[in-house]
């Protein structure tokens, strides 16, 4: 599959990463839509205004994680080695400038400014978008002495009006904003006014992003006309509708225990177009994940209607990627003599991809020397019809690559197969190679392939597929219907990933040798300290999701207690 | 690249250079003059199209009248076409090679029929070997016969002689002991410039080219190493600018080959004396479904040599220009039971130019007298090489395709 | 041990032992010229030095030769040549002993087999690994090792090669190119030697000789008659004078240059018969040899696009990823373990055109952000501090009259930023004339 164009992925990163709240705390006052709350948001902004975020009372060990990035960074840090020193030193010298207002220590004098509330923004201004702060401190005498401080030392000029200060890098912005907002009553610190900004959604970053303003909001209007057919596939049809909708609000929670972004789309649901519908298979029950099995590394699902995307290509994406798609088809219709992919076989593709990953263990066992994690993919579909053509595919697809193999003067797969759980598994395993040649690392894995009542399924250990068949049978069919819907996830568990890592340093090692040139030690170093990184890191999942009709963005990392007061254990961190 | 950065108003020729660039002010005339410039009246101009995967020679060049075509292939059979070659050939081109066959009919362009060579393999990369090596007799060839040919046009004067152009591999028929540079843009035949350098770059251009200036007492291996120098910086630098005041009034096809084909024009007039040009189009391994992209490909393929064709005769080069399109091999007779074809043995070739003998060469293979269901070949692919090498670019070809062979005057 | 040309080069009044022949000295035996081995070589006497470069015993031995070899079966395991090619980079960028490396660069080229036909990685390493193990001693076991290996097998149709239905492929490269050169054989010595090398294949992955493909007949060759076997023949070949003399002339033209005399190779082939055939003592007489170090003969060669790298980094004392330095040699045209044919690589002048030096002119602007210049680089002052010290580790004898040009652009570019600076010197420094000549 081709890959998502770089203006997907970073619209979709901007949107996962740009501050995230949990729906409820979006509208504690229950489902009043998020219209609603986009209004009250921008009460608050002055006028034009299409970015907001809201800052407010940043966790308290901000300031703790601030102090612990600096003393990760120092010359002897578990970072050391990884990141390029110059790097280092420029981080360590941003966090003493930020210590040097307060005198105290760069930890301190961020919690004072965390302590209270700021926003960042971004409103049209004669045709451009110009940036500015508000921030809200402890009481008017620390407002005046930060003004102060910030002509001292920095030749800035901010304005303040009472506990409240504002900041612009043209003065005269800075000013009008103070001045605008003071004409609405807001500055001033009466009732009404606190009221207000009580308001506001409890988690500590909060905001909003207007997508049908003018100026840089076009970016991301231009991102809804995706230009090739992998980011269509992967946005599942949706960039249209989500160019349709007011608004991104987003919200981040960032402790050192979980750090969670989650940006919201209202009325997304509403906005889709039937072959989107279709691609993301919304009339139908929702995809459940391939279950957990002992030893799982990372689990994946995406809720996307290959068979639809096919067929609907043409309402979906430019006509030179048509053309494209069209060539692919050509070749995948050489593995299926006989059928028409069009009329036969594509319609019968249910939606959706699941796909597992977890450690090698002993079912895993082959004589070659390799402990490489084992790989399940595992495409639905429907239909009698089209089983015996899938099943024919599924037994070719493992020799297919022999011939490829064979030109490339690599060692083939030997044919093989095995009944399991009522599938009839084609397997390719490599036979030990001849005298003392070493051992491929496609001896590592079984590749294999079947069909069956769960679908089709590709994957590198037939012992895998056993464990997953079996976790299949206990599991709970899919539920349609609900105002939740997961469709994609990506769930990674690094700590299990570290074990993975530690299995096969030394192959690691040498491929990071000659990818870059470095030392068969020194990569090895390298890696270990990578890999108590890793161990530490905890579970990520990433997620999009429908929920109320809105389409929920979320990243969320919850790394292993202690991880933000970590000493990686390299003999040579941080004491 | 966008084109249109380089269009400008007004039509110019091509040799004027702007000249506004302080770094050419600075070379002397010595070096300049140096270099050989190309005289253009006389050299010739090779494209050389590559159609990977096995062309359907069948239902390129169709023969239309015959009722066995028609039976054989059931879906795949193009009912009626306006393009006929001649009166009485019972031949026509496919309906989408409009372009093709108005080269046809003012005679520049050349179809030889029942193209293939003895013993036809039908695996796409040994037969892609033979044809781009010209050698069936070689298990393993490693030079390509246009490399072999670069060689020489090199020896003759040019400074780039060939160019493996749309792509990242170099094709193996322009592997030989000289560096061929593979391009998708010429601006990648650029002296690399260090952006984060600013203003600084030219005076760093100034110290390559300081560093390079010949001296009173330099010994023989200084100055080759010298002249070379001063010829690539140069050399870079022409070309840059005569990318920038290219003007062309000939709109290329959007499409890959369109490009690929409008790379090729510029590069054939680029001062680094280019003769020989390779360009790729893939996608005719169709097993199944063929009318969904046959008919496809076939249009680009023709509106790309048209505009190209347009092009170079407003460049007044079209005289002196060959486009020579080959695939590995042809495809089956009968359609398959996807709707498709599977690999077979001979297939027509396609000379195009302003001094090709147009017209049909050869005759269309009987579709009954088959070799296994494939058409059988009348005309060796090598003589076919051997015009382009030696009555086209006057280049001895026994060496390099192994053997003589005789002649198809193919060209005036 | 010979008057003339192969005496023992004595420094003396207007022939010093100074930084000069000393980098000639490390350039034509190994590539680089470090500081560290320079300044080691001036310690010795030139005699020594040459010794101890030879036994690989010049530069201390820290472990990464062996380090790197136990990573082979995990490169091969890829059955990527690239890899393999990319490791190869590695051993002779990382090596300990770089004349030893410099001699598989050697070989390499003189056995010019390439992995687009032999299409196995795992029987490329086999016959680097031959060349490394045997290129500095007898040459008739070099060629005998590489003759049987699977690589040489594949690559001249050898282990096709049977009775009654001989292949000559490799037959005449052995006597064309291994051995003896061009019109120092008849047409009927390869074909009769042909039959002597029936039955050669290759089995589980090794050489093996099948008896009932073998032809036991007569032979002639070389106007002597018998029942040769393969091994037979390639001994002959060797004891022939005119391989002394063309093994002679390929050295000669490696450590010597185009301009070698006639009379010199003469010497150096008398040289080669009285070493009985082995190479390490060949040049531990040739390299210390007044021929070797005659100044008429020192920066007469070109150096290639793996030479001119692996002299860059060698000296610089860093390292580049391979894979990168792999692709750039490649498209200079010199791609490891693919030569274009089995005549090798042509060489001096014909690595000279206009795309190949503009290639190098852009991977010289490029390696500055690929590698991490010694951060000892620190401590100096931007500018000519820098540059000095840039240019005494690529040219320790000086930069000559290109100083001053070069130097302008330092002083000139003093207020860019450090990277930038040091990217633009670098390539200053690599494509000056004198760094593409050795």
């Amino acid at each position: 599959m081709a890959t998502p164009s770089p203006v997907l992925l970073t619209t979709l990163t901007t949107v996962a990463l740009a501050a995230p709240t949990l729906a409820s705390t979006l509208d504690p006052a229950g489902d009043a839509g998020q219209g609603a709350m986009v209004r009250r948001l921008a009460v608050l902004a002055p006028d034009d205004t299409f970015l907001w975020i809201r800052v407010r009372r940043l966790a308290p060990d901000l300031g703790r994680l601030v102090t612990r990035i600096a003393s990760w960074t120092q010359a002897s840090g578990p970072l050391a080695g990884i990141v390029p020193a110059r790097n280092l030193l420029r981080v360590r010298s941003a966090i003493k400038l930020v210590g040097n207002i307060e005198r105290t220590g760069p930890g301190s004098a961020i919690a004072a400014l965390a302590g209270g509330d700021f926003a960042f923004g971004v409103r049209m201004s004669g045709g451009r978008g110009r940036p500015f702060v508000i921030a809200r401190v402890g009481s008017d005498r620390e407002a005046t002495r930060i003004r102060k401080l910030a002509r001292s030392m920095f030749g800035v000029v901010v304005e303040t009006r009472g506990p409240f200060l504002f900041l612009a890098p043209h003065g005269e912005t800075a000013r009008e904003i103070r001045l605008g907002l003071a004409s609405r009553g807001i500055v001033e610190p009466k009732p009404a006014g606190r009221r207000i900004l009580a308001e506001l959604p409890r988690a500590p970053i909060a905001g909003w992003f207007d997508l049908h303003d003018t100026g840089p909001g076009t970016r991301l209007r231009n991102a809804t006309r995706l230009a090739n057919g992998g980011a269509a596939f992967f946005a599942g049809g949706m960039a249209g509708a989500i160019g349709r909708c007011p608004a991104v609000m987003f919200v981040a929670d960032l402790a050192t225990e979980r750090i969670h972004f989650e940006a919201v789309v209202a009325g997304v649901e509403a906005e889709l177009s039937p072959a989107a519908r279709k691609v993301l298979f919304l009339d139908r029950p929702a995809l459940v994940p391939l279950p957990k099995v002992p030893g799982t590394v990372a689990r994946l699902q995406l809720s996307r209607s290959i068979g639809d995307f096919f067929l609907e290509r043409r309402r979906l994406v430019k006509p030179r990627a048509v053309r494209a798609i069209d060539r692919g088809l050509s070749n995948i219709e050489n593995l299926f003599r006989g059928y028409r992919l069009e009329t036969d076989l594509l319609p019968a593709v249910k939606p959706g991809l699941r796909g597992i990953v977890r450690l090698w263990n002993e079912g895993d066992k082959t004589d070659a020397p390799f402990r490489f994690p084992q790989g399940l993919l595992n495409i639905d579909y429907e239909g009698k019809s089209v089983q015996r053509a899938v099943q024919t595919a599924a037994q070719i697809v493992v020799l297919a690559s022999n011939q490829g193999r064979k030109r490339r003067g690599q060692l083939v797969y030997r044919p093989e197969s095995e009944t399991v759980r009522g599938y009839h598994v084609a397997i390719g395993e490599l036979a030990r190679p001849q005298g003392d040649r070493p051992w491929p690392f496609a001896a590592g894995v079984r590749l294999m392939s079947t069909a069956g009542k769960d679908g089709f399924f590709y994957g590198t250990s037939p012992a895998l597929l056993v464990e997953v068949l079996d976790g299949l049978a206990h599991t709970a069919p899919a539920i349609a219907g609900g105002s939740e819907r997961v469709l994609d996830r990506i769930e990674l568990s690094l700590a299990t990933a570290a074990k993975g890592f530690a299995q096969n340093l030394d192959v690691l090692a040498t491929r990071l040798m000659l990818g870059e040139g470095l030392l068969p030690s020194d990569s090895k170093r390298l890696l270990t300290q990578v890999g108590h990184i890793l161990a530490a890191s905890g579970e990520v999942v990433v997620e999009t999701a429908l929920r109320n009709g809105g389409l929920v963005a979320s990243f969320d990392w919850r790394p292993a207690p202690g991880f933000f007061d970590a000493r990686f254990a390299t003999g040579g961190g941080d004491k | 690249m966008d084109r249109r950065n380089f269009l400008k108003t007004g039509g110019q020729a091509f040799f004027a250079l702007p000249c506004l660039d302080p770094f050419l002010g600075l070379v002397p005339d010595a070096a300049l003059s140096s270099l050989k410039l190309v005289n253009r009246a006389r050299d010739r101009l090779l494209v050389v199209l590559e159609l990977a995967g096995g062309n359907d020679g069948l239902n390129t060049v169709i023969p239309i009248e015959d009722p066995i075509y028609h039976r054989v292939r059931p879906t795949l059979r193009v009912e009626h076409s306006e393009l006929t070659l001649g009166d009485d050939s019972g031949l026509a081109l496919h309906p989408n090679l409009g372009g093709l066959h108005e080269l046809f009919r003012e005679g520049e362009l050349a179809i030889v029929l029942g193209v293939g060579y003895p013993s036809p393999n039908r695996s796409h990369f040994r037969s892609m070997d033979i044809w781009q090596s010209g050698r069936p007799d070689l298990e393993d060839a490693q030079r390509g016969w246009l490399g072999a040919a670069a060689e020489t046009l090199g020896r003759r004067g040019s400074e780039v002689p060939a160019m493996a152009l749309g792509g990242t591999e170099l094709p193996l028929c322009l592997r030989g002991k000289i560096v061929v540079p593979t391009l998708r843009t010429l601006e990648e035949y650029q002296l690399f410039q260090d952006d984060r350098a600013g203003k600084a770059n030219s005076g760093r251009k100034k110290t390559l080219l300081g560093l390079v200036e010949e001296k009173e007492n330099d010994d023989r291996l200084a100055r080759l190493i010298k002249r070379t120098a001063r010829q690539a910086y140069v050399g870079a630098e022409k070309l840059k600018n005569a990318a920038l005041s290219y003007r062309t009034k000939v709109e290329y096809p959007r499409t890959g080959l369109g490009t690929r084909f409008e790379l090729a024009a510029r590069s054939l007039s680029s001062p680094l004396g280019t003769r020989v040009v390779h360009l790729r189009l893939g996608g005719f391994d169709t097993h199944a479904s063929q009318r969904r992209t046959h008919p496809a490909l076939l249009s680009e393929l023709s509106t790309a040599v048209s505009a190209f064709a347009k092009d170079m005769k407003v460049r007044k080069l079209w005289k002196h220009t060959a486009v020579v399109c080959f695939s590995e091999f042809g495809r089956r007779v009968a359609e398959n039971n996807s709707r498709g074809t599977d690999h077979g043995a001979a297939a027509p070739m396609f000379l195009a130019g302003g001094s090709v003998n147009g017209g049909l060469h050869g005759t269309q293979p009987s579709l009954e007298d088959l070799d296994h269901g494939d058409l059988k070949f009348a005309i060796d692919f090598r003589r076919v090489y051997r015009d382009v090498l030696e009555s086209w670019l006057d280049i001895p070809s026994a060496e390099i395709l192994g053997g003589r062979q005789a002649g198809l005057e193919l060209f005036d | 041990m010979t008057g003339g040309w192969l005496e023992a080069w004595r420094p003396g009044p207007g022939r010093p032992w100074d930084i000069r022949a000393a980098t000639h000295l490390l350039r034509r035996a190994t590539l680089g010229n470090p500081r560290a081995l320079v300044r080691r070589c001036l310690e010795l006497e030139p005699r020594e030095a040459v010794d101890e470069l030879v036994a690989g015993e010049l530069a201390a031995d820290n472990g990464v030769d062996d380090q790197l070899a136990a990573t082979l079966p995990t490169v091969l395991a890829s059955e990527a040549p690239e890899d393999l090619a990319a490791y190869l980079w590695l051993r002779m960028l990382a090596t300990s002993h770089p004349l030893r490396a410099r001699m598989v660069l050697f070989w390499h080229d003189h056995f010019a087999t390439s992995v687009q036909k032999v299409r196995s990685a795992y029987w490329m390493a086999q016959q680097l690994a031959t060349f490394e193990a045997h290129g500095l001693g007898s040459f008739e076991q070099l060629v005998l090792e590489v003759a049987k290996g699977p690589a040489m097998l594949r690559w001249l149709d050898n282990d096709q090669n049977r009775k009654g239905r001989a292949n000559e492929n490799f037959a005449r490269e052995l006597l064309e190119l291994f051995t003896l050169g061009r019109g120092n054989y008849s047409e009927d010595d390869i074909k009769q030697a042909a039959r002597a090398f029936t039955g050669w294949r290759i089995r589980r992955e090794a050489f093996y000789f099948d008896r009932r493909r073998h032809d036991t007949g007569e032979k002639t060759v070389f106007g002597k008659r018998g029942p040769f076997t393969g091994e037979q023949v390639i001994q002959m070949a060797v004891a022939r004078p005119e391989c002394a003399r063309f093994v002679a002339s390929k050295l000669c033209a490696v450590f010597i240059g185009p301009e070698c005399p006639g009379p010199a190779r003469d010497e150096v082939a008398e040289l080669f018969r009285h070493e009985g055939g082995r190479i390490g003592p060949v040049l531990r007489t040739l390299l210390a040899s007044r021929l070797f170090f005659d100044p008429r003969f020192r920066g007469t060669r070109i150096r290639g696009p793996v030479e001119w790298i692996v002299w860059a980094l060698t000296s610089l004392e860093v390292l580049a990823p391979p894979q990168l330095l792999h692709r750039a040699a490649a498209r200079m045209g010199q791609a490891l373990l693919a030569p274009p044919d089995v005549a090798g690589w042509d060489e001096e002048e014909a690595w000279i055109s206009s795309s190949a030096w503009l290639q190098r002119a852009n991977f010289a602007g490029r390696l500055g952000t690929t590698i991490e210049l010694r951060p000892a680089l620190d401590d100096f002052v931007p500018g000519r501090g820098e540059l000095s010290h840039l240019a005494r580790r690529l040219f320790p004898e000086g930069l000559g009259d290109a100083g001053p040009e070069i130097a302008r652009q330092a002083s000139a570019e003093a207020g860019l930023p450090r990277p930038v600076r040091l990217n633009g010197l670098l390539r200053a420094l690599l494509m000056l004339p004198a760094a593409h000549r050795f």
